[in-house]
C-alpha cells in the first residue's frame, strides 16, 4: 500500500519534470537571440523579418529558459502570459476556462460510462444475432474520425432546428450562458463507444470462466448472471484502459473546443502559448493532468486491493 | 504472410487506399487544367443562379468554395499528399521507435524504468496540442525563411518525434511479453548472443505486432493531420491572400491541397457552406476507415496463428475460442 503510494508520487514528480523539459523544446534547436526581438517588433505592428534562421543545438539557451521557468514557478501567483506585445497575469483568468472544461469533461465522462454500461449490457442480454449487429456498429463508429462525428453532430443539431424550429439545446457559446449540453454530447459519443467495446470484450472473456458454469448449474437466470456476476468482474479489467480513455477524451475535447467555439482550457493554452512565456503553458498542463493523475492512482489502488481480495478467496 | 492476403478486411482496406492514391496521382494527368473558377453561376437562359460558394451539383460534385474553386478537384488533388504523408509518418515513427526500443532494452534496468516512466508524460498531453506547441514557433512564424525541403523535413520530423516515446514503450511491452513465453527459457539456456536472439527468436513474434502498430500509426497520423489542420498549421504550404482592402481578413490560397490544409482553410465554412468543410473531412473518413479495415484484417490474419504458440496450453486456448459463442447460446437457452 505505502509502496504504491510512494511509486505514484514519484511518477507524479517525474511527469511534472518531463512537462518542464518538453514544452521549451523549440529553444533547444533554434537560436532565439535574433528571433525574439523581431517577434516583439511584429507584435508591435512594425514591419520586421528574420532573414537567416538556421537550426542548431542550443543547450545553453535551453537551460537558461528552464531556469527562468522554474524561477517563475517559485512566484506562482504572479505568473504572467504573453499576448500581442503585453504580459497579462495568468492566475485569476485561467480558472474560468479551466472550470468550464473540467465541468464538460467530467459530465461527459459520467455520461459515457453510463452509456457504455447500458450498451454493453444490452449487447450481452440481446439475442446473439442482434448483439452482433450492435458490435459491428460499435466497430464502425469507432473508426470514424472525431472531427467528422463532431461536425456531423453540430450540423444535425442545426438542421433539426431549421426543420422544426425547436432548439434542442444552446448551440452557440456566449459569455453569460456557456453551452454545455452539445459539447457534452459530442464529447461522450466516441469514448462511450470505445468503453462499450472494451466492456463487451471483457464480459465475453468472463463468459468462459468456471464460476459462470457454476451459476448456471445453480439455475440462476442468465440476466442475473450477466448483470450481477459477469459485469462486476468485467468492469475491473476495463479500468486498465482508463489512460487511453482519458487521452482519447482529451484530444476530442481539444477539437470540440475549437469547433463549438468554447473558451475551454485547451483552447486557452493554445491562445496563451508564446515563446516569451512558456511557463504559462506548463502551468496549465499541470493543472489539467494532476487531478486525473490522482484519480488514476486511486482507481488502480482500489483495483489492486480488490484483486488481492479475490486472490485470497480463490 | 499468406494469411494476411486471405483476409477480406485487409484486402478491402488496402485496395481502397491504393485506388484513391492511384486515382489522385492519375487525375492530374488526365485533367491538367483545374476546372474553371466560377464565382457567379448563370443557367441556360442567362439567369443568375447564385454565387460561390455553390452547393454540390452535377458540374461540381462536392460544390465550390468561396473562391469558386471546385472542391472535388481539390480533394482529389490532395489525396495523394495526405496518404503519402500519413504512410511516411507511420513508417518513420515505427523505424525510429524500433531503434529507440532496442536502445532502451540494452540500458541498465533502473535507467530504463526511469525513461519509461518519463515517456508516460506523453499520455497526459493531447498529441495535437503538443504538435502545436512544438511546431508553431518553428513553422508558423518565419516559415518564409526556409526552403520547401527544410519545411517538410522539419514538420515531418517533429510530428514523428512526438509519437516516438509512446510507441517505443509499447514495443518494449511487447518484447517483455515475448520474453515471458515458455520457449524463451530454452533460448536463454542456449546462450546465443543478443543480436542472434533478437533476429531469430524475438523478431518472428514482434514483426506482426510491428505491422499492426504501423497500421494503427497510419490512423493516428491521419487524425493528427486533421487536428493540426483545425489549428491552422499547414504542412503543404499556402499563400495568404487578402479578402478585403485593409488586409484584415485573409484566406489561404493552397499550394498543394493537402487535406489538413483544406480542413484548416474551411473550418469557418461550417455555418454557411458546410460542404466545403465536409469534402476534406469526408476524404479523411474514407481513408481512416480504410486504414482501420486494414488494421482489423492484420489483427485477424497475423495474430491468431501466433496465439496458438503462446505460453498457454493449446487445449485450453482452443476450448476458449470455441465456447465463447456456445456459452452465450447456452446462457440464452438456460433461461
Amino acid at each position: 500500500m505505502t509502496t504504491t503510494i510512494k511509486k505514484r508520487s514519484l511518477q507524479l514528480v517525474l511527469t511534472t519534470l518531463c512537462l518542464f523539459l518538453i514544452i521549451p523544446i523549440p529553444f533547444l534547436f533554434i537560436d532565439m537571440t535574433d528571433v525574439l526581438p523581431v517577434l516583439r517588433l511584429i507584435d508591435k505592428g512594425e514591419d520586421a523579418s528574420v532573414l537567416v534562421w538556421e537550426l542548431s543545438l542550443e543547450w545553453k539557451q535551453y537551460s537558461e529558459v528552464l531556469t527562468n521557468m522554474v524561477k517563475s514557478f517559485a512566484d506562482l501567483p504572479n505568473m504572467e502570459y504573453y499576448q500581442k506585445d503585453k504580459f497579462y497575469p495568468l492566475f485569476p483568468e485561467i480558472i474560468r476556462p479551466y472550470m468550464l472544461s473540467m465541468k464538460i469533461f467530467f459530465i461527459a465522462l459520467f455520461v459515457s460510462v453510463l452509456l457504455a454500461v447500458s450498451i454493453g449490457l444490452t449487447v450481452m442480454l440481446l439475442p446473439q444475432s442482434l448483439g452482433k449487429v450492435i458490435k459491428g456498429a460499435l466497430i464502425f463508429t469507432e473508426s470514424l474520425p472525431d472531427l467528422f462525428v463532431i461536425a456531423l453532430f453540430q450540423i444535425a443539431a442545426i438542421a433539426f432546428f431549421e426543420k422544426t424550429g425547436i432548439l434542442l439545446f444552446q448551440i452557440i457559446q456566449t459569455a453569460q450562458q456557456p453551452a454545455v449540453l452539445l459539447p457534452v454530447l459530442c464529447l461522450s459519443i466516441l469514448p462511450s463507444v470505445f468503453l462499450a467495446r472494451l466492456l463487451v470484450q471483457a464480459m465475453e472473456e468472463e463468459l468462459i470462466k468456471l464460476y459462470v458454469e457454476t451459476a448456471m448449474g445453480k439455475g440462476l437466470r442468465s440476466a442475473y448472471i450477466v448483470i450481477v456476476h459477469i459485469f462486476r468482474n468485467a468492469i475491473f479489467s476495463t479500468t486498465h484502459h482508463i489512460k487511453s480513455l482519458f487521452w482519447l477524451m482529451l484530444s476530442n475535447l481539444f477539437i470540440i473546443e475549437y469547433f463549438l467555439n468554447i473558451n475551454g482550457i485547451l483552447r486557452y493554452l493554445v491562445k496563451t502559448y508564446s515563446l516569451f512565456a512558456p511557463q504559462a503553458t506548463v502551468a496549465g498542463l499541470i493543472m489539467i493532468f494532476v487531478p486525473f493523475f490522482v484519480l488514476f492512482a486511486v482507481l488502480t489502488i482500489l483495483v489492486e486491493r480488490k484483486k488481492k481480495r479475490m486472490e485470497l478467496v480463490a | 504472410m499468406m494469411n494476411l492476403i486471405k483476409q477480406p478486411f485487409f484486402l478491402i482496406g488496402v485496395s481502397i487506399l491504393a485506388l484513391l492514391f492511384a486515382v489522385s496521382a492519375v487525375y492530374v494527368e488526365l485533367k491538367p487544367d483545374p476546372p474553371e473558377i466560377e464565382l457567379v453561376v448563370y443557367n441556360k437562359e442567362g439567369k443568375l443562379m447564385g454565387k460561390a460558394p455553390m452547393p454540390p451539383s452535377e458540374n461540381h460534385w462536392l460544390g465550390t468554395n468561396q473562391l469558386g474553386e471546385d472542391m472535388f478537384y481539390k480533394v482529389m488533388m490532395g489525396a495523394k499528399y495526405t496518404i503519402m504523408i500519413a504512410l511516411g509518418l507511420a513508417m518513420l515513427r515505427m523505424v525510429v521507435s524500433f531503434i529507440g526500443c532496442i536502445l532502451l532494452m540494452n540500458l541498465p534496468g533502473r535507467l530504463r524504468m526511469f525513461l519509461v516512466e518519463c515517456a508516460e508524460t506523453f499520455k497526459f498531453i493531447p498529441a495535437s496540442l503538443l504538435a502545436y506547441i512544438v511546431l508553431s514557433p518553428v513553422i508558423m512564424i518565419f516559415f518564409w525563411t526556409y526552403t520547401d525541403a527544410e519545411y517538410y523535413a522539419l514538420s515531418i520530423g517533429i510530428l514523428t518525434m512526438i509519437a516516438v516515446p509512446t510507441i517505443s514503450v509499447a514495443l518494449i511491452g511487447e518484447v517483455t511479453e515475448i520474453k515471458k513465453m515458455e520457449f524463451f527459457i530454452s533460448v536463454k539456456m542456449m546462450g546465443g548472443n543478443k543480436l542472434h536472439v533478437l533476429r531469430k527468436h524475438i523478431m518472428p513474434f514482434l514483426m506482426p505486432r510491428i505491422l499492426i502498430m504501423f497500421g494503427q500509426q497510419i490512423v493516428s497520423s491521419l487524425l493528427l493531420l486533421a487536428h493540426i489542420g483545425v489549428l491552422g498549421l499547414f504542412i503543404g504550404g499556402a499563400r495568404w491572400i487578402k479578402m478585403d482592402d485593409l488586409g484584415r481578413v485573409k484566406k489561404p490560397m493552397l499550394m498543394r491541397n493537402e487535406w489538413s490544409e483544406l480542413v484548416a482553410s474551411s473550418a469557418d465554412y461550417i455555418w454557411y457552406a458546410k460542404w466545403v468543410l465536409l469534402a476534406p473531412l469526408g476524404g479523411f473518413v474514407v481513408v481512416i476507415f480504410a486504414a482501420n479495415l486494414m488494421v482489423e484484417g492484420m489483427k485477424r490474419g497475423l495474430l491468431l496463428d501466433h496465439k496458438k504458440l503462446k505460453s498457454k496450453p493449446i487445449k485450453e486456448m482452443n476450448k476458449g475460442n470455441e465456447t465463447v459463442e456456445e456459452k452465450l447460446f447456452q446462457l440464452k437457452k438456460a433461461e
